[in-house]
């Protein structure tokens, strides 16, 4: 799986994107539990921030698969 | 419905080339969003736009789509720019034919709240020249 962090997702992990280890199929939570393991600081942004599987929104019931490309939406602001 | 949907930087112009009116085309409407000079009350240079440009030009087709069904719109250009965009300079240019102008005035309405609430598109301020 490939993890994408935009605006202040990417500025609170300093990253644009980063590979997932171990490729079995996540729940929304399990995949919360890796990525706040690895960026402790996003907790406060999560209650805003939706998941999006391979460029649509996830469920609450989305299992995210091997090779998904998985995006953290924080609350947009286009127009 | 045609819908015609582009993100980029470059710049907006004031002379786009206009959708091709059809022989039942009665309204024919133009909108574009400009960057203020304040946000949040304060003084700001411009605004700097990025995109998940995939998801975001398949959310803007799948808002349009949907609102067909309450306003049928006979077709639809919806631009964004990306990237840094000065303060008095378009943003976003929608524009919009239909048979009457109550459905694409509302086809208005309705596709920019959802486009604010739906569509990965951000915005970070910049601050005035000195």
């Amino acid at each position: 799986m490939t993890l994408l962090y935009f605006a202040q997702v990417r500025r609170i992990t300093a990253l644009a994107s980063e590979s997932l280890r171990g490729e079995v199929p996540l729940t929304s939570d399990e995949l919360w539990q890796y990525v706040l393991q690895r960026h402790p600081d996003l907790a406060s942004l999560r209650p805003a921030i939706r998941l999006a599987r391979n460029g649509e929104f996830a469920s609450a019931e989305t299992i995210f698969q091997p090779g998904d490309e998985i995006a953290l939406i924080p609350p947009v602001s286009g127009g | 419905m045609r819908i015609h949907i582009q993100l980029g930087p470059d710049p907006i112009s004031l002379a786009l080339p206009a959708l091709a009116p059809e022989p039942e085309t009665g309204a024919f409407v133009e909108f574009r969003g400009l960057v203020r000079s304040t946000e949040a009350e304060r003084a700001i240079g411009g605004l700097v736009y990025e995109a998940y440009q995939p998801m975001a030009e398949h959310e803007i087709t799948r808002i349009a789509k949907s609102l067909l069904a309450d306003y049928p719109v006979q077709a639809v250009r919806i631009l964004h720019r990306l990237g840094p965009v000065p303060v008095g300079e378009a943003a976003i240019y929608i524009c919009i034919t239909a048979r009457h102008r109550t459905e694409a005035f509302s086809f208005l309405a309705g596709f920019m709240d959802q486009l604010k609430k739906d569509v990965p598109i951000w915005k970070t301020d910049t601050l005035p020249a000195a």
